[in-house]
């Protein structure tokens, strides 16, 4: 017999239980599914059982009493198996094939989820073809994880920079390519951001309800959105820098920050701005990123850390 | 020819908990229509589904799923165990918010309120009231939207388009197929009518463009995961604490099987697009990298640093 067929036929008989069911009622009841020999069955049926879990299928487990005292029984109640009702609209169910068409996040989960929400007979003519626009968002498996925990008010552990955390997470930001959790930290009782891809291992999500996330929360006001504003322990002696653009380059730096931002129009095309510098790091890959077409005018300490930093490559005095 | 491995169990369950109440609701449906929509072949499709027809709490015929095929459709009958899909897991909540959020900064307003509505719907369902906690920044730039509408209609384009690594403007003749991001940035993946080949066009380098009403046939085919037009593989030894300087980038692989000569750094195989774009990334990885392989590049980071350095010397 095939696993897949066995592994239906367990799934149908747990659902249809109107009580708990012990493996051996399981195993008369599926007659000749599982090996004679018992030790052979019940790892057999442990995987079949790990299958359901995997796929998320809630197996309620007790341990029984009176004439089955000590064993343990199981069922799947309706109740916590099926998608309640959720009745989309025509125009809802549409927007959100389009939504799914249209973002990419690197895995079928979108795809699943909407055949299951999206069960309706009427509106299979109106579903989006191939989408001239798609927006990628960057996956980790840990995100949905994350998602339930905020969801639910679960305090979240896991390691990052080698220290473990115990977060209270308030929100999941998607931003330039990266996933933040921004949440506080009651290892070290204050607000702090971390980039989801750099969690290291698994995220171990608490009990329901462990606290509030303050009224007014707003996940994209407490994290700046240039990296280059975010303070690190490096003091060139400012927070901003005069940063010369060459004039083949001032476009690039233009649609970044605007032209609230250029500080002097020189008579050959280039363009001195102000650029955000309180993160030195950030700023160093912004500006490596026009290689000899900019320089750092001020402040001091900014030009000679770059310097430095060239002299370090190979490029001499 | 390759040969296709069995499909998983896990895989082929999902697919069925969610096929059987869909299929409970038509009644009968085209195996062609069904397997289309589930995205699967026809023969994997009946595969399943006579599987599944022998399936129940026994083998007495009155407790098996109620379904057969026959030519090319599939009947369902008496409904018996799979009435509804199963409740959404984790990661397929996430993703279906996480979309739909997405897709709220592209759609109009009237996709977007209705998206609104189908998400607190659909967190309801799962016993969330309030999921406003989840955010996703998507500003695609003004020429993306125009940018789409050609593609879908395979209208030719006139672009002004800026070139780094010659740090200078040019006319480009384009027919987009398709406006994506990926990372922080939008791209065009378009047919270059000069060239007549493929490339890729950020849009932020975009200076000015138009939409002509020229219709041209094209079929590029599917998107290649690394979308530069012309790639060169570079291996270089590096800090493994300063990966994060690569990480934006895909076609980056740390090599196990080779050891650096350097104490705990770690061989590092990148797709480089340029020599412009090795330039970049060689400066900003500075003293904690260098480059292996291609000899040519290997004083790459050395000159490069010592052009830039020379601007600081006046």
């Amino acid at each position: 017999m095939h696993q897949l067929e066995r592994v239906t036929n367990l799934l149908a008989l747990l659902l249809s239980a109107r009580r708990h069911v012990t493996f051996e009622e399981i195993r008369l009841g599926l007659k000749g599914q599982y090996p004679e020999n018992l030790v052979a069955a019940r790892a057999a049926f442990e995987r079949d059982k790990g299958i359901l879990r995997d796929e998320g299928i809630p197996i309620d487990s007790v341990v029984l009493g009176g004439d089955q005292a000590g064993t343990t029984g199981y069922r799947i109640l309706r109740s916590e198996y099926e998608l309640g009702d959720i009745d989309l609209e025509p125009d809802e169910a549409t927007a959100l094939r389009i939504a799914v068409a249209t973002i990419r996040i690197g895995q079928t989960w979108s795809l699943e989820a909407l055949w299951k929400v999206d069960q309706d007979v009427a509106e299979d003519s109106d579903r989006p073809g191939t989408t001239p626009i798609i927006a990628s968002l960057p996956v980790d498996s840990r995100l949905p994880f994350l998602h339930q925990s905020l969801a639910a008010r679960s305090v979240v552990s896991f390691t990052y920079n080698d220290k473990s955390r115990e977060v209270e997470s308030f929100g999941l930001l998607a931003r330039g390519g990266w996933w933040y959790l921004v949440g506080h930290d009651r290892s070290v009782n204050e607000l702090r951001t971390f980039r989801v891809d750099r969690i290291s291992g698994e995220v171990n999500v608490g009990e329901a309800g462990a606290y509030a996330i303050p009224d007014g929360f707003d996940v994209q006001a407490v994290f700046p959105n240039d990296p280059k504003q975010l303070p690190d322990n490096v003091d060139v002696g400012s927070d901003v820098a005069q940063v010369l653009i060459d004039a083949s380059d001032v476009g690039v730096v233009l649609a970044q920050y605007g032209t609230d931002a250029v500080v002097e129009e020189r008579a050959d095309g280039s363009m001195v701005f102000d650029i955000p510098c309180s993160n030195v790091r950030a700023f160093d890959q912004w500006l490596f990123g026009f290689v000899e077409r900019a320089e750092v005018l001020a402040p001091p300490m900014l030009r000679e850390h770059v310097v430095e930093w060239l002299e370090g490559i190979g490029g001499t005095r | 020819m390759s040969r296709r491995g069995p499909r998983p169990v896990n895989v082929r369950l999902r697919r069925l908990l969610v096929m059987l109440p869909w299929l409970q609701e038509r009644g009968t449906v085209s195996t062609a229509e069904m397997a289309a929509h589930f995205g699967m072949s026809v023969d994997d499709l009946i595969a399943d589904l006579t599987l599944a027809s022998l399936c129940g709490v026994s083998q007495d015929p009155r407790d098996l799923i109620d379904l057969w095929v026959d030519e090319d459709a599939v009947h369902f009958g008496i409904p018996k165990y799979f009435n509804k899909p199963l409740r959404l897991t984790a990661p397929e909540a996430f993703s279906l918010v996480a979309s739909a959020r997405a897709a709220q900064n592209l759609a109009g307003a009237e996709i977007g309120s209705a998206l609104e509505r189908a998400v607190a719907k659909v967190a309801h369902s799962m016993g969330i009231d309030d999921d406003n906690q989840l955010v996703v920044e998507l500003e695609p730039p003004t020429a993306a939207k125009e940018l789409a509408v050609a593609a879908a209609g395979r209208r030719e384009v006139h672009l002004e388009y800026w070139t780094p690594a010659r740090g200078e403007s040019e006319e480009r003749r384009i027919v987009p197929v398709e406006v994506f991001s990926e990372g922080e940035h939008w791209y065009a993946r378009s047919l270059d009518l000069v060239v007549g080949e493929e490339r890729t066009f950020r849009l932020d380098r975009i200076e000015s463009f138009e939409l002509t009403d020229t219709i041209h046939q094209v079929d590029l085919g599917p998107r290649r995961e690394w979308f530069a037009d012309e790639t060169t593989h570079v291996t270089l030894e590096m800090d493994p604490s300063w990966m994060w300087v690569l990480e934006q980038y895909p076609g980056v692989r740390v090599d196990e099987s080779r050891s650096s000569k350097r104490k705990s750094w770690v061989v590092v195989n990148v797709t480089v697009t340029n020599e412009r774009w090795l330039q970049r990334l060689l400066l900003r990885l500075g003293s904690n990298a260098r480059v292996i392989s291609p000899n040519s590049w290997s004083s790459l980071a050395a000159d490069t640093a010592r052009d830039v350095r020379r601007r600081y010397s006046k």
